[in-house]
């Protein structure tokens, strides 16, 4: 099933305990995928991502603004993917100092802490949701 | 490209998460979770299994454009790379690749458990799943994705 809001039951999946994998496409065509500190919830129909490394899924969404990521809860196991489109980045004010703190938090729990570092915070809007697995075997 | 033996033995291992990407016609990325990998035939070629339900709009991807890409990450260290290339073809996989991922998931499955308390049988459920379709992926290029600064560096350029 298809649906383009994101629930209350998708919120644990946006806590950092598990990576994220995200994936662009250049406009000719060439996927590239990596794992992600944070997918952050901004509302029902917008997320953010969290910026740190990945020079190669910037010049993508430079080309073609289309994403997809995989949210994974750490209590079920159960996955969406999520359709996105990049809106901005922001570098500053109080969405980007929220996922700092939470990148601060995440890289405590995973030993990275002189690692991670936010450089912004990549809005993007909710094109569609899919549940791939309800944590229920199905 | 032939794919360095440390990488094959890294990206074959019980203690890797792997991620595959494509993108069709209309640039629309997608990503699944593999079971795992295995070496290809030859010695620039990985194989890629992917639950059937999980990879239906990769097959459609793949048969509008046949790059695909595979991402893969080490659980405690976070050593990752990532191989880039091409689907030479894909098949449902044989019983003995099957059983291989089986093993594999279980394997993986357990270590998730050791590592970071999730119930093994929860993992396995979540990720594992009958039939499997194979991918073949004829690499191309592969990058270092560890976290640090200036990552994504070229490992080989095919």
């Amino acid at each position: 099933m298809t649906a383009n809001k994101i629930t209350q039951d998708m919120l644990p999946a946006m806590q950092g305990v598990i990576p994220p994998a995200l994936t662009t496409s250049s406009a000719d065509g060439t996927p590239n995928v990596t794992a992600i500190s944070q997918v952050f919830y901004v509302d029902d129909s917008h997320i953010a991502i969290s910026r740190q490394f990945f020079n190669k899924t910037v010049r993508n969404l430079s080309e073609n603004p289309k994403l997809t990521a995989v949210i994974t809860c750490p209590e079920t196991f159960s996955m969406w993917k999520i359709g996105l489109r990049f809106i901005e980045s922001q570098t500053e004010g109080p969405l980007y100092e929220q996922m700092a703190l939470q990148l601060e938090a995440i890289a405590t729990m995973s030993g990275m802490t002189d690692v991670f570092s936010l450089k912004s915070a990549d809005i993007c809007g909710v094109e569609s949701i899919e549940m791939i697995y309800d944590g229920q075997g199905v | 490209m032939n794919i360095p033996e440390k990488l094959v033995t890294f990206v074959t291992g019980t203690d890797v998460a792997v991620w595959a990407a494509s993108s069709g016609n209309q640039r629309l990325p997608d990503l699944a979770r593999p079971t795992g990998v295995a070496k290809g035939d030859s010695d620039d070629e990985l194989i890629i299994y992917i639950p059937q339900k999980r990879v239906e709009k990769m097959l459609v991807n793949i048969g509008e454009n046949d790059q695909l890409a595979l991402f893969c990450s080490e659980l405690t260290r976070f050593e990752s790379y990532q191989f880039k290339g091409r689907c030479t073809a894909h098949w449902t996989a044989k019983d003995e690749e099957v059983e291989s991922q089986k093993r594999l998931m279980g394997a993986f499955s357990e270590f998730l458990a050791q590592i970071y308390g999730f119930a093994a049988d929860m993992v396995y459920k979540a990720y594992f799943s009958v039939p499997i379709v194979a991918l073949g992926l004829r690499v191309e290029q592969i990058f270092e994705q560890t976290p640090k600064k200036g990552t994504g560096t070229p490992i080989q350029k095919g």
